[in-house]
């Protein structure tokens, strides 16, 4: 008599190694889910830090240069020690010969103007505080001028598919306790249900 | 008095069921999590029609933003448009009032004026990146009760993964506490804490 499902040899140590993976996977990718708990609800309920808005200026050594104004924006990032990232579209050169631009990143934002002759540099730091930079780092890509958000960033993705991997080998290291089988079934298809019918209802 | 057997077991159950329930949502969200930091690697092709609709609406008023909203519910009866309504830049510098119904896959933008006579109503088709995306940051209550429910089912996925670190973490350490799961557990405990204090205290 061959064994009942699931329970032969091969699949006992398969399930056995999945469930170790299971659980070291789950402690790699531990820190990131909490973020992404605390992030979620802070987005939901639009949970801001308080603002704290500082003024300053900087006058450089020898004038910020660049072939577009992308480059010069960029230039003038790194001239002025600031990590985070220029969204091009949000550079302006104004009629005055002024260059405006912004520098963001997780929980900070740099509101940029630089003189007409590229020397002076007027700065509004906006400082949104830790639960800002906890939505900002829910989805974060790496910024520029700051190594280690490139790590970071490769630690979003790896908890992505971490969780892929969570939800695959929990099911499949479960599913064979035929006992509780039944309402194992009923509980995945009632989430999906509410799952699908939320999304579909607001498609 | 509850014995640690009781914990343990509670423990497990929670894990277990909320996995369960949630199955499908939590690969819903690590699939357009990852398509909304990848968003290049998915094809996106909006299509858009416009056409003029019967609406009536006071010129004098569109200037007036305590008359907003009920113009947008009233355009959402006659015109049975349906979506969250987004008011934020309504006024444009013409003089025309845009009213957007912002939904998951489409965005219906009603433009009223300059002058009598000009309401005009655009669809736009949202890609299929853009949908993902969409998807991925829906959240907030207001809009209506399926956004009340999606909100709720939104906070219940970020409780749920605050739930799986710290359910997942004593499972193990109840189960397994070795020494590769330790050192994982510090690494990603470390790296986390580190990357949230330098986005926070760094300028």
């Amino acid at each position: 008599m061959g064994a009942p499902n699931g329970t032969s040899s091969v699949n006992i140590r398969l399930r056995r190694w999945l469930l170790d993976w299971h659980m070291y996977v789950g402690l790699l990718c531990a820190p990131y889910f909490v973020l992404y708990g605390v992030s979620t609800i802070a987005f939901n309920h639009d949970i801001s830090g308080e603002l704290e808005v500082s003024y300053w200026e900087r006058t450089l050594s020898a004038p910020v240069t660049g072939e577009n104004r992308l480059e010069r924006a960029r230039a003038t990032r790194r001239a002025i020690g600031i990590g985070g990232n220029v969204p091009p579209w949000r550079i302006e050169n104004r009629p005055d010969g002024t260059l405006h631009f912004f520098i963001s990143r997780p929980g900070r934002a740099y509101d940029v103007v630089v003189s007409a002759d590229g020397r002076q540099v007027r700065v509004r730091e906006s400082d949104w505080g830790l639960v800002r930079v906890l939505r900002g780092m829910h989805g974060a890509v790496a910024s520029d001028g700051i190594p280690w958000t490139t790590v970071w960033a490769l630690y979003t993705d790896v908890s992505i598919v971490g969780l892929f991997f969570a939800v695959a080998s929990g099911l499949y290291v479960w599913w064979p306790k035929n006992r509780k089988r039944a309402w194992g079934a009923s509980a995945i298809a009632a989430g999906s249900a509410v799952c699908v019918l939320v999304w579909s209802w607001l498609w | 008095m509850v014995t640690q057997q009781q914990l343990r077991r509670w423990t497990r159950d929670a894990h277990l069921v909320a996995a369960l329930v949630l199955a499908t949502t939590l690969l819903g969200y690590a699939f357009t999590g990852f398509a909304e930091v990848h968003n290049r690697w998915f094809p996106d092709n909006p299509t858009s029609t416009r056409e003029p609709v019967a609406f009536d609406y006071h010129p004098s008023s569109l200037d007036d933003p305590e008359t907003w909203q009920t113009t947008a519910a009233r355009a959402a009866g006659e015109l049975a448009l349906a979506g969250r309504i987004h008011l934020r830049d309504a006024l444009k510098p013409d003089g025309s009032l845009h009213i957007q119904f912002r939904r998951l896959a489409h965005i219906d933008t009603l433009s009223l004026g300059p002058g009598p006579d000009r309401a005009i109503l655009e669809r736009k088709e949202l890609g299929f990146a853009h949908i993902l995306g969409n998807l991925h940051q829906l959240h907030g209550s207001d809009g209506g009760p399926a956004y009340r429910i999606a909100a709720l089912w939104l906070d219940f996925t970020g409780v749920a993964m605050i739930l799986f670190s710290f359910s997942g973490i004593a499972l193990w350490f109840w189960l397994k506490a070795d020494l590769l799961g330790a050192v994982i557990l510090a690494m990603s405990t470390l790296f986390t804490i580190f990357g949230v204090a330098a986005m926070t205290l760094a300028n």
